[in-house]
């Protein structure tokens, strides 16, 4: 009775909840692990989660904050558990700058990068963009992937991510680098037909 | 002449970081922090390196368009659930709520 709000949002039955807020975070969701049934999954779980925990739920923060506060826990348990898994190996990295001669470590010249002459006032072709860049990054090995979603997207701080991942800071450097080497030639290919 | 460029090539190798380390240090720049001496070979680099120029371009247009990517600040979702994969989710919810 004293709380009528809280009332109210244990009433929201499951279909309103997912009406309302699962787009949202199906969206959040997929643009960070980029497949359908993972998505689907962390979505869920988020709901089942919630929906326990609503209770807790002191309505200071908006509830779609608060569910995608959620469901980052859940995508970063998630990565955490693929990364750990061993299939990934660092060494199928094919590298774009020379092995050796006087030109050791600079860019081989035709896999150097080009001019992608993004026009950031042309929303097709941003939207195209946006749709190769998620084409590439679900190719990325999965720790690579890991590794850059959670510097570059969550924007995690360095140490979190070695905590998250198992790995040492520079080897998160490494990692990222190569990720976004192979990303971005994997663009390049697409973007520049 | 090939020698004379091979000896122009190591000496600059001394002073000035391969585009593989210019790289790295793009990212560290970016992403995190890069010391005032790594700023400066970064700097030189990037004044002399057209490739690695438009390489710190490009890794600024993918940082860029990860994080529209992974927003949630659009209007309108770019993936959505279909009505099989609510109806999943919403049985699966119910499931749940009659266990506990």
């Amino acid at each position: 009775m004293a709380d009528e709000s809280t009332d109210n949002k244990v009433k929201l039955t499951p279909r309103q909840w997912v009406e309302k807020h699962g787009d949202y975070l199906y969206n959040y969701a997929y643009s960070r692990v980029q497949s359908k049934e993972t998505a689907e999954d962390l979505v869920q779980e988020t709901f089942v989660s919630a929906i326990r925990a609503v209770d807790s739920f002191r309505g200071d923060s908006n509830e779609i904050t608060w569910l995608i506060a959620i469901l980052k826990r859940k995508i970063i348990d998630y990565y955490r558990k693929q990364s750990r898994k061993k299939e990934t190996a660092i060494s199928h990295f094919n590298t774009p700058f020379n092995k050796e001669g006087h030109l050791t470590g600079h860019w081989i010249n035709e896999r150097a990068p080009k001019n992608w002459d993004i026009k950031y006032n042309d929303p097709m072709r941003q939207t195209e963009f946006i749709f190769i860049l998620e084409m590439c990054l679900s190719a990325l090995p999965t720790k690579w992937k890991t590794v850059f979603v959670l510097k570059v997207m969550e924007e995690l701080k360095t140490e979190q991510v070695c905590k998250e991942v198992g790995i040492s800071p520079s080897n998160v450097w490494v990692i990222l680098h190569r990720a976004k080497l192979q990303l971005r030639e994997c663009i390049e290919k697409r973007w520049l037909k | 002449m090939s020698s004379l460029k091979t000896k122009i090539y190591r000496g600059m190798n001394k002073v000035m970081l391969d585009c593989e380390t210019a790289g790295l240090f793009v990212a560290q720049k970016e992403y995190d922090k890069l010391s005032l001496l790594n700023r400066i070979k970064l700097w030189l680099h990037l004044l002399t390196c057209r490739h690695c120029r438009e390489f710190a371009r490009q890794s600024r247009s993918i940082t860029y368009y990860m994080r529209v990517l992974g927003s949630i600040n659009e209007n309108e979702p770019i993936h959505k659930l279909n009505e099989e994969q609510k109806k999943h989710i919403i049985e699966e919810i119910e499931r749940q709520q009659y266990i506990n």
